[in-house]
């Protein structure tokens, strides 16, 4: 399972998931423009993401 | 209904931090002149069952750089992040200038309110608070209280 954690959505949206769907997840996120780090704050890419990673989602955040 | 609390001193750093004035008149405090370009950052605090409590803000780089636009840098949202983890706190918003003036959500503010679920801080000629009600499914505007 992978931890996966969102940040915003009206509290952070906290979820474990089965790797593949996580790196679905993922892969949605970064087409967003989002980025993904593990808990230290590296940042992964999709190819990386292995069993029982804990991922930090941090959302692209665009106003005007 | 929902609301904000926010201490008069964290919204006098937004502004400081916004380039803006307040004027403090009772009930018509206005926000005078502003910065060329859109200045943002994170709002951190708690959020309650009825309320959002913003305790501490940080600013962040606008990589977009423009007078219309504002991107919070994904580098100064994850220190953000970090901070307000080691705190017991989490990241509950984020603020920006409108330097035009109107407090109102852009269309581009209204996609990023529904998209991040985050409280949205408009700074413009006055304060403005918004966030995404899933209930409701629209955006809505939220009581400011400053204490």
């Amino acid at each position: 399972m992978v931890w996966l954690k969102k940040i915003g959505s009206a509290g952070h949206t906290e979820v474990e998931l089965p790797l593949d769907v996580a790196v679905l997840e993922v892969e949605k996120h970064l087409k967003l423009g989002g980025i993904v780090t593990k808990e230290d704050g590296t940042k992964i890419d999709l190819s990386e993401i292995g069993e029982d990673d804990k991922l930090i989602l941090i959302p692209r955040i665009v106003g005007g | 209904m929902m609301e904000v609390e926010i201490k008069k001193e964290i919204v006098e750093e937004i502004l400081k931090l916004c380039r803006f004035d307040l004027i403090f008149s009772g009930d018509e405090d206005k926000i005078v002149s502003g910065s060329v370009e859109e200045v943002c950052g994170v709002l951190i605090g708690e959020l309650k069952e009825n309320k959002i409590v913003v305790e501490k803000v940080r600013k962040a780089e606008n990589i977009a750089k423009s007078p219309f636009l504002f991107e919070i840098s994904p580098h100064d949202l994850y220190n953000a992040y970090i901070d307000a983890q080691k705190e017991g706190k989490e990241v509950v918003g984020v603020f920006h200038s409108h330097p035009h003036g109107s407090p109102n959500p852009s269309p581009l503010d209204i996609k990023g309110i529904k998209g991040t679920g985050l409280l949205w801080l408009i700074v413009g000629r006055e304060l403005k608070a918004f966030s995404y009600d899933n209930k409701l499914n629209k955006i809505i505007e939220l009581k400011i209280k400053i204490e």
